[in-house]
């Protein structure tokens, strides 16, 4: 039944571009790409526990480095390969100091560093450019970031998937529940918890290499801004976190809001926005997912997994 | 040498008022272990609706400061009777993910409709006081002012921690919420109360922001999330770690700003990320 | 198997062990008993290696293990069971014992191996229909043998358990210490807290008795039940007792 769905939704998704619908296309591309950005997130903070606000730096950093390198002259696939690597190398280096905190001194210490990458980018203006923003060589590459930016939300998928059937999925989930304890069983877990930031910012930097790829021009804000920042973290949490599905539905659901907000009311757009997000966090602690109803489908066409 | 008095000064000054701000915060995250996103809101609200009385009415902007702290504390403690309280009592790392929800969505609604209703621009009330000469020092009455007032604020609410009931109790469940409770401290009654006197911290705050500086509907994200570091960089709920981690930032952005404006900011957060790196729980946590 | 030397432990200026020396043998059953704040959870955190002693060494199959922090020592073939029941909460019965298997032991079998181990583990505490329940949703009792297969699951030469029958009935704890015999008749060396004195007098073959940090007495079970020290140091805990029931 599962196999059946995701065979008819993929299948949809791959001849998509032939009807030729441009808005649609375009705002596929977006959802694909939050969908990254909140299944990538939730590697970490739904298996993990830790709660990592600063997500988003491994995207700009992606971005920025794919860029700049791009600019250089270096090949389109190496730097595709750099913007991942630079996401990953930033993952490993500030994986031992934030991993000596927890809860929320962890995710503020993580915030922190995004807003720190933020004032680094604007001010270091003779390498970035500042707020005059990182131009790259113009194009028009929507149908072929449609496919790319698909092909990396299945393989993120694929990739979770495989996370909740491994001992290494099993590690995590045991560090999120009770990490003393965990650690007392013999799981490494320091280890354990830097290859999961790793995993999630490959995921992130690469998307972030095809963001300025496809859009041409970014700046600081575009790429650390704060509520780029909060966003796939909250679409993680208001699908469910630590569901393989919840930060795709999550994702689908905050998006479609928005936009039927925004064609729908010229004002206050952003204030119905946040009272839905309010209203998830008071009544849905576990995300949409999680709701009975919701819940119940999902288990019966096989596509609640969970860790 | 004038300069580097008058920077250190204007950075003193600074940082007393993200300290202010700041504590509110470190309360409320102390108390109920909540993240909450919607404090520069507060902070907003209290510097607008001065703005709006001062613009009908002239009166004394800090009169009026000290007429709306009612309002703020009724606020705080609604907001924490309604959206935070159906929270507490989950576990941590859930409660955590829905406080982040809850009050992010808070402040974009809030953030949202004061710009709808009150418009977007930036505010400031032009209300200015005489300056002197002290030697050959430059001194602003207004700023001296607001520093004599930070500084009795800050007084002011130590005596109340340690001296008052309430403060007392506050302070006991923030230590530790089961004794606390055994002791028959009303827990959730202590934690509206203190989400009530974080929301007045902030609409001071928000007073000296809209008569020193100036506010704007959409301020409240980018003044939390520096007022979160700050916590973090002090130790949470200690009113010094506050005191000390604002001061350190204000210092640092004035100094660096006075060189080049634009590293500023940037100074303050990589010093926070520093001093992080080495004490992971703050100079003052424990 | 495990010998303890002059093993200290000071929190801050706070002594909560001072010099404490006792031997386990293989094979045995040995009991550490004493009043509340005696210091034997803090002896069991020195051992598994969650604390580091102030002073002192702990040596297990003749290594030294000191130093040596809770997961190699988990690894060299020592486990532990908590006072409070803390199993993890949102993963099934089964998973909790299943990470004790893949992490907790010197070979990693792979997971069909794992999983058959496992289940033979839960079929012997009796917990094999709950495999696929959450943790959380389990009984006291049942959590207390979660407990148990979990630190089975990683083959343990030496097993500590923290007050293994603290919080059930009286029937209930008959049947663990059942289950305690048995683990130590498949070749388990056993090191028990107990609070309650009755608990651990049946089974063990020695019993180490400690009072503010301090070994006061140490023998069979007979000879120590009836030693001054342990009967004063009891005395004095009950009459504190009845004190703070009286206001």
């Amino acid at each position: 039944m599962n196999r059946i769905i995701l065979g008819i939704v993929l299948l949809f998704l791959l001849i998509f571009p032939v009807f030729n619908l441009p808005y649609l296309n375009t705002f596929l591309i977006i959802l694909f790409m939050y969908i990254l950005l909140a299944e990538s997130y939730d590697i970490l903070g739904g298996y993990t526990g830790y709660i990592n606000m600063g997500h988003i730096a491994f995207f700009g950093i992606g971005a920025y480095t794919f860029g700049l390198l791009w600019n250089t002259g270096l090949s389109l696939y190496l730097s595709f390969l750099a913007g991942t690597l630079a996401a990953v190398v930033f993952a490993i280096l500030i994986s031992f100091p934030l991993f000596r905190l927890q809860g929320a001194y962890f995710s503020l210490a993580a915030f922190a560093l995004v807003k720190l990458m933020e004032h680094l980018t604007l001010n270091l203006s003779s390498i970035t450019h500042g707020s005059d923003g990182l131009k790259v060589l113009e194009g028009n590459r929507m149908i072929p970031m449609y496919y790319l930016s698909l092909l990396l939300v299945v393989a993120v998928v694929v990739v979770s998937f495989l996370i909740t059937r491994s001992r290494f999925g099993l590690a995590m989930a045991s560090v999120r529940e009770e990490e003393e304890i965990a650690f007392d069983f013999g799981v490494p877990v320091q280890r354990i918890k830097t290859t999961a930031m790793v995993i999630s910012a490959s995921f992130a930097g690469l998307m972030g290499s095809f963001y300025t790829w496809y859009t041409i021009f970014i700046n600081p804000s575009m790429v650390f801004g704060t509520e780029m920042a909060l966003m796939p973290i909250a679409m993680a949490m208001l699908g469910g976190s630590g569901v393989i599905i919840g930060p795709v539905i999550g994702a689908v659901f905050l998006l479609i809001v928005e936009e039927t907000l925004w064609t729908r009311f010229a004002y206050l757009h952003t204030a119905a926005y946040g009272l839905v997000i309010l209203l998830v966090g008071l009544f849905m602690p576990g995300g949409l997912v999680r709701l009975r109803p919701v819940r119940r489908f999902l288990i019966r066409v096989g596509l609640f997994k969970e860790l | 040498m004038e300069i580097a008095i008058q920077l250190v000064i204007a950075g003193i000054l600074q940082g007393g008022l993200y300290a202010l701000a700041a504590f509110g915060l470190s309360l409320i995250f102390g108390v109920s272990n909540v993240l909450n996103l919607a404090h520069g809101e507060f902070l907003m609200l209290g510097g607008l609706f001065c703005f709006l009385i001062f613009s009908a009415t002239g009166l004394n902007p800090f009169l009026i400061g000290l007429m709306i702290l009612p309002f703020a504390f009724f606020l705080g403690y609604i907001f924490d009777r309604f959206l935070m309280r159906p929270l507490a009592g989950k576990k941590e790392h859930i409660r955590l993910m829905s406080s982040i929800l809850v009050t992010l969505g808070a402040a974009l609604c809030i953030g949202d409709v004061t710009s709808f209703l009150a418009g977007a621009e930036e505010k400031g009330v032009d209300y200015s006081m005489p300056s002197f000469f002290w030697g050959d020092l430059y001194i602003s009455y207004l700023r001296l002012l607001a520093m004599v007032m930070i500084a009795g604020l800050t007084v002011g609410i130590h005596y109340y921690l340690k001296k008052t009931y309430t403060g007392r109790a506050l302070r006991a469940t923030t230590q530790n919420i089961r004794g606390a409770m055994l002791v028959g401290v009303d827990t959730s009654r202590i934690r509206s109360v203190t989400f009530g006197i974080g929301s007045m911290l902030a609409s001071i705050a928000g007073v000296f922001y809209v008569v020193l500086l100036s506010i704007s509907p959409d301020m409240g994200l980018t003044v939390t999330i520096k007022y979160l570091c700050i916590i973090v960089l002090g130790g949470l709920g200690s009113l010094i770690g506050s005191l000390v981690g604002g001061v350190i930032l204000g210092l640092t952005e004035s100094i660096v700003s006075y060189y080049n404006p634009h590293w500023g900011q940037t100074a303050a957060f990589l010093i926070l990320v520093l001093i992080l790196l080495i004490r992971p729980k703050g100079l003052f946590g424990k | 198997m495990l010998v303890v030397q002059e093993l200290s432990k000071t929190f801050g200026g706070l002594t909560a062990l001072s010099g404490i020396d006792f031997q386990v043998e293989q094979g045995s059953i040995t009991g550490i008993i004493g009043p509340n704040g005696a210091g034997k959870t803090t002896m069991f955190n020195l051992i598994s290696g969650t604390f580091l002693p102030t002073s002192g060494s702990i040596r297990f199959k003749g290594r030294d293990i000191t130093r040596i922090k809770s997961d190699k020592v988990c690894r060299i073939g020592m486990s532990r069971t908590y006072q409070n029941a803390r199993p993890f909460e949102a993963l099934s019965v089964l998973q909790n014992v299943l990470i004790g298997i893949s992490y907790g032991r010197k070979d990693r079998p792979n997971i069909k191996r794992a999983e058959s181990e496992a289940m033979d583990i839960l079929r012997f505490l009796d917990l094999e229909r709950h495999a696929p329940v959450l943790a959380d949703q389990l009984s006291p009792l049942n959590k207390k043998r979660l407990e148990l297969a979990r630190a089975l699951g990683t083959q343990p030469e030496l097993l500590l358990l923290d007050e293994i029958a603290a919080g059930l009935i009286p029937s209930e704890t008959l049947e663990m210490m059942e289950v305690i015999k048995q683990i130590r008749s498949r070749g388990t060396t056993i090191l028990m807290i107990e609070h309650i004195m009755k608990a651990v007098m049946d089974l063990s073959d020695r019993v180490i008795v400690l009072n503010y940090g301090v070994k006061i007495a140490e023998g069979k079970p007979q000879e120590v039940s009836s030693n001054p020290k342990v009967i004063e140091a009891y005395l004095g805990e009950e009459v504190e007792e009845k004190g703070e029931e009286t206001p």
